[in-house]
């Protein structure tokens, strides 16, 4: 660092009324008690959760956009109720979390020549950034709308191809393919 | 029903008194949150009992069953005493606040013939009522006797200088469990604490010194008295009016005193863990937190006290000369002691307002605050109101016979005040500005320093720069 | 030195060389399929022709001799528009399966389809579809993917000789394909995958493993002969995938054979040994790595305390680097100065397996007979040391005095497979032995110390290889738990600070280990990628 790259900064000038501290703070008081009467009033509080959902607001009202909303994956099934994924690894490839592990292996149908014979979602590393989905060549794997997943120990939360398959069953009706 | 007589009054005055304002912490723990959660846009506390009423149960048993730990290398004793201590300390100093005002009882005694009637008389009273006026004779061997006692559990004539003493104690709790603890965070918070109190006690006195000026008295029940009246016939006679510049100081104290955000540099959790109470857990934890609620409560009951007329409130009672059959009366009693929780409740919001609005200080703005503007204004402002006072009194003698601040006087006092306050925001743009903190310091050779590398031989010269810097900035401070 | 100019660039040509070459020489990048510079040329993918002054027709760049004064134009418009036509004509029955394609992020088709070809298809017929081929014990020909360029049926008839594979039909139906019963199962098979520049043939063994854009590289040498054939370790994680030939002109050219190919697999053998063990009251019972050490060097000691000096030996494994040779030898040397260094077998004495072009009989690649990596180098550390040596076979005679007297020593495997003589050396039947190997033995049953060895892929070093050529290798992955490579177990024996580091013990040794070089990673050895495959 150069002498030349500092910058030294003054602390600004006080006005009377801040300098007297008491206005300034009355001020802030006065936004607190805004606040205050606003949640009293239920003009303004938060979404009250296990009650409430955001998927249940509307948009405008700072509810869940469920068009572009990423939740946990799912492993898409094809007509036949086989697994579409082909374990080509470009989700694993693109995700930035590192957090999909696949093993491949030659598949037991005539049609298609590779298939997942494991398929991991350590859905805890996951940063839900959609990138798998966008990556994806079959339209395999997708991020559900599904949030409130839970799991008493992290191996819990690594999802297994069984476990995201289920999730498709889970949310085919809701979100079709 | 003999037996229950013979109880003094202030046993059971005693027993209510804790019984409430113990409810009352758990349930301030309560309100806390809840406040926390309305300025947060929140609902708070809603899962336990209906609108989380049950919390504080909740909450209490959760502190006794936690494990009791005590880390190693802590001071047994003490680390055990200091919180056990503070909320003694704070309880002990509840006695004096005057929570009902006076209360006064007609009764009739039969005296054997040849016995000194007075004597009977005061024999057959409660432990510390007076006895009010001389007995007198209804019939033969009995006689009607009045007497009155304060509604509070102890009517000492130094009431203020006795709260000012045993509050000042409190700080003994975090310093004691700080260093008790073992721990350098808890240290430090214990030590912030000293440093904390030593400064705000000063102002503190002060400001309270003002209204033992105006009112010529350290029992806090005739202070309250004292503010039982209209000014104009309007204006309550509340000292808040007369002495807004002191009120404002001795709230801020307060604060301070009862280490509450934006002065709880003790326990500041982001920088010190948990400040003097880090190590502790289970119930002795859970002491330390009442402590602190059980302390707002108490001056809070002070400042009610002193500055808002204690149990007094306009429309609602008449004073007690004008209307003796009103202090007679259970029901009012009962009221006052109402009108007075409710206004000490109100402060107490305005505690944990100012909580949840205010960003705490940094240390060195605390202490600037108490030694740089609040114990020289303090001082002005008692001296002030002496000379006012001085003046007002030469001029009325009612004041002289009542010791009641008459509109005039309290006009007086009230421009004084603003004047003052006038004067020292003046007062502060003229002044120099104080040295700046937290600047950068230029070190030589340091790569952040404007101050070049100093050459081989240069060594005696760079130790002087040192020096001349090192004076410099103490001379600054 | 005839002098060209390529768009505009001159550069310098050798006599006779194509015009593709020379560019690739100079690092001008151009496409092309069928070129290779270790077949013979039949300039038939057409997607090198560039236009030469003077002629007027394109003329394809792998074929044409440079000329003095040549003036070449490789990216005019004539050419590129051959270039994409070529493309456009590849990919027309070429499967859209890159997802799953092994060959996916190294495929020629693939790099060019981006670089010179179009983002659409205009054929809208249905594609045609070939069965996929099993044509060897190691290789799978996936024919809809083929375009025809024919490396692999000019590499069987001029580099392996056996001319298996061939071009069957004509036009579009054209493909490749070998002789009923005679499948492609020579030793140089798996080098047709890596010449294939589409996924037509792939290795079975590879295949659906890995994603090649995730394996990272670790240049090495062929553990499996005394060729010293350079390789490539392909790894992930922790884990090897494949080998790959790495060129160098003067040893393997290009190919490798089969053994060194599949030789990666001995280091996630399930067999490997993980577990130390010592000896106790007759048996051996599991121990820590420390302990066992412990107990090595004391028991060392004290063979060399109640006995004469040359009672310690230490057999050195030709599977050693010569640096892990040289430390050990300086240890025992310490203990003992007058330990006899033995050289371990020298396993496989048969006979080289040697390959000739078909067409012109010409010797073209040679299968060690020796089926050891190191014999040559540990010998020349034995002497470089100096002191008592002997050869094995010595030592299983016992016939030499200073054989006769060894009580205890230390014996180092880390073979590919089984080397323990049926008739074992006096001196190593008996006495305190520890025992450092990375695959079970008899041997490794009785002795009273086994240390678990690291495998070749797993240290880094030298060796030397039949021609006397002392080549570098470094370590892909990490031993498995348990193991640790010798090289740090030697440097903890004599006291030494740090891990092993073998460039650092090649300087300490001397000429000629001194100025043998680390071996190059990809990246550094070539300017552009394609020109050593």
């Amino acid at each position: 660092m150069k002498d030349t790259e500092i910058i030294e900064l003054q602390e600004p000038r006080l006005s009377v009324a801040d300098q007297f501290y008491v206005p300034q703070m009355l001020v802030g008081m006065g936004t607190t008690l805004k606040h205050m009467f606003m949640t009293l009033t239920g003009k303004d509080r938060v979404i009250q959760y296990p009650e409430e959902k955001r998927e249940d607001i509307p948009v405008v009202e700072g509810g869940m956009n469920l068009r572009t909303y990423r939740g946990v994956h799912r492993l898409n099934k094809d007509e036949g109720g086989r697994v579409k994924c082909v374990a080509c690894f470009m989700c694993s490839t693109a995700c930035p979390a590192h957090c999909i592990h696949i093993e491949a292996g030659e598949s037991p149908w005539a049609d298609r020549e590779k298939y997942p014979i494991q398929f991991d979602i350590d859905e805890l590393r996951c940063i839900y950034c959609g990138m798998c989905e966008e990556a994806c060549p079959v339209d395999a794997i997708e991020l559900t709308h599904e949030y409130d997943i839970v799991g008493l120990t992290r191996q819990e939360m690594i999802f297994d191809k069984e476990k995201l398959l289920k999730m498709y069953d889970q949310t085919v009706e809701k979100e079709p393919m | 029903m003999d037996w229950l007589s013979v109880i003094p009054p202030f046993v059971y005055i005693a027993l209510v008194a804790f019984g409430v304002v113990l409810v009352t912490v758990a349930y301030l723990i309560l309100l806390e949150r809840k406040v926390a959660s309305w300025t947060q846009d929140r609902i708070g506390p809603n899962r336990v009992g209906p609108w989380g009423l049950l919390q504080p149960l909740a909450d209490g048993l959760k502190m006794f069953f936690k494990e009791d730990y005590r880390p190693g290398g802590t001071d047994k004793v003490l680390f055990t005493t200091a919180p056990a201590a503070m909320m003694l300390v704070v309880i002990v100093a509840m006695a004096v606040i005057p929570w009902g005002g006076v209360h006064r009882v007609e009764t009739q005694i039969s005296v054997a013939a040849g016995q000194d009637v007075l004597a009977a008389a005061i024999a057959s009273i409660p432990m510390n009522a007076d006895l009010v006026g001389e007995p007198r004779v209804v019939e033969a061997g009995t006689y009607g006797i009045m007497y009155e006692y304060a509604f509070q559990i102890a009517d000492l004539s130094i009431g203020l200088l006795f709260l000012v003493a045993v509050l000042s104690l409190a700080v003994y709790g975090v310093v004691v469990g700080g260093w008790a603890s073992n721990n350098k965070y808890s240290f430090i918070g214990g030590l912030r604490a000293t440093a904390q109190m030593i400064s705000y006690e000063i102002p503190l006195g002060l400001c309270l010194l003002t209204i033992v000026v105006m009112t010529g008295t350290l029992d806090l029940g005739q202070i309250v008295e004292k503010q039982a009246h209209y000014w104009g016939g309007v204006i309550p006679a509340w000292n808040v009016f007369a002495q807004p510049l002191a009120f404002l100081m001795f709230l801020t104290c307060i604060h301070a005193e009862a280490n509450r955000s934006p002065f709880d540099l003790a326990e500041a959790e982001q920088e010190l863990v948990g400040g003097y109470h880090t190590e502790y857990t289970s119930m002795r934890l859970g002491l330390l937190l009442l402590s602190e609620y059980a302390e707002m409560i108490v001056t809070s009951s002070v400042c009610v006290a002193l500055f808002f007329g204690g149990w007094h409130l306009p429309g609602l009672l008449g004073p007690d000369a004008q209307h003796p059959a009103v202090t007679s009366s259970w029901v009012v009693v009962l009221l006052r002691c109402a009108v007075y929780f409710i206004k000490v409740l109100v402060v107490i919001f305005v505690f944990m307002w100012v909580r949840w609005s205010m960003p705490r200080f940094r240390f060195d703005q605390l202490m600037m605050l108490a030694w740089r503007s609040f114990i020289p204004l303090s001082l002005v402002v008692l001296l002030a109101t002496a000379i006012a006072l001085y003046f007002a009194v030469a001029q009325d003698e009612s004041f002289r016979s009542l010791r009641r601040i008459d509109g005039y006087t309290a006009l007086l006092l009230f421009g004084v005040n603003i004047g003052l306050l006038l004067g020292a925001m003046v007062l502060s743009r003229v002044l120099p500005p104080p040295p700046l903190t937290n600047r950068r310091i230029g070190i030589p050779g340091s790569r952040f320093s404007h101050t070049p590398v100093p050459a081989a031989g240069e060594v005696e010269a760079v130790v002087q720069t040192k020096r001349e810097f090192l004076v410099g900035v103490s001379n600054q401070l | 030195m005839p002098k060209i100019m390529v768009d505009g660039k001159s550069i310098d040509c050798k006599p006779g060389q194509m015009i593709l070459q020379a560019c690739l020489d100079h690092g001008i990048v151009m496409p092309y399929y069928c070129y290779h510079p270790g077949l013979s040329i039949v300039a038939s993918c057409r997607i090198c022709l560039v236009e030469v002054e003077g002629i007027p027709k394109l003329v394809p760049a792998c074929q044409t001799p440079v000329r003095e004064g040549m003036v070449v134009h490789a990216s005019s418009s004539k050419a590129i528009a051959n270039q994409k036509a070529v493309m456009e004509y590849l990919l027309i029955n070429h499967p859209l399966d890159c997802p799953v394609c092994d060959q996916a992020g190294e495929c020629y088709l693939q790099d060019y389809s981006y670089q010179y070809g179009r983002s659409e298809s205009r054929f809208e017929e249905e594609k045609h579809k070939k069965p996929k081929k099993d044509v060897g014990q190691h290789v799978l020909l996936y024919n809809d993917r083929c375009i025809m360029c024919s490396r692999c049926v000019r590499f069987t008839r001029e580099i392996s000789g056996g001319g298996e594979l061939y071009v069957q039909g004509r036009g579009a139906r054209e493909e490749i394909d070998i002789f009923p019963g005679r499948p492609l199962d020579n030793k140089l098979s798996g080098n047709v995958v890596d010449i294939c520049p589409v996924g037509a043939l792939l290795d079975k063994d590879f295949l659906f493993k890995q994603r090649v854009w995730l394996l990272k590289q670790a240049a090495s040498v062929s553990p499996v002969d005394s060729g010293g054939e350079n390789i490539y370790l392909d790894y992930n994680e922790g884990v090897i995938y494949r080998i790959k030939p790495r060129y160098n002109g003067e040893v393997n050219q290009w190919w490798i054979s089969d053994d060194t190919r599949y030789s990666y697999k001995i280091v996630r053998d399930p067999r490997r040994v993980v577990q130390p063990m010592r000896m106790q009251y007759g048996s051996q019972i599991e121990t820590t790595y420390d302990r066992a050490l412990e107990m090595a060097a004391g028991g060392l000691q004290q063979v060399v305390a109640t006995g004469k000096a040359g009672s310690l030996y230490a057999v050195l494994s030709p599977m050693m680097a010569c640096e892990e040779a040289w430390l050990l030898g300086q240890y025992m040397r310490r203990l003992d100065p007058k330990a006899l260094l033995v050289l371990g077998p020298v396993l496989g004495k048969g006979e080289d397996e040697v390959f000739c072009n078909s067409l012109t009989g010409k010797q073209t690649f040679v299968i060690k007979g020796e089926k050891v990596p190191n014999a040559k180098g540990v010998r020349r550390v034995m002497e470089k040391l100096g002191g008592p040596t002997a050869t094995f076979e010595e030592f299983v005679k016992g016939d030499r005095a200073e054989v006769k007297e060894v009580k205890g020593g230390w014996i180092v495997g880390g073979y590919l497979g089984d080397w323990v003589p049926k008739d074992l050396p006096a001196g190593m039947k008996k006495g305190f032995r520890v025992m450092q190997d990375i695959l079970p033995t008899v041997l490794a049953g009785a002795v009273e110390v086994v240390l678990p060895g690291a495998a070749w892929a797993e240290k880094e070093g030298c060796w030397e290889n039949h021609q006397g050529r002392l080549q570098a290798f470094e370590a892909a992955v990490v031993p498995p738990v348990g193991c640790r490579r010798e090289g740090d177990v030697y440097m903890n024996l004599l006291g030494r600070a740090g891990l092993y580091n073998g460039a650092g013990i090649r300087k300490e040794m001397g000429e000629p280990f001194e100025s043998v070089r680390a071996p190059v990673a990809r990246e550094e050895e070539a300017a552009f990628e394609f020109v050593e495959l």
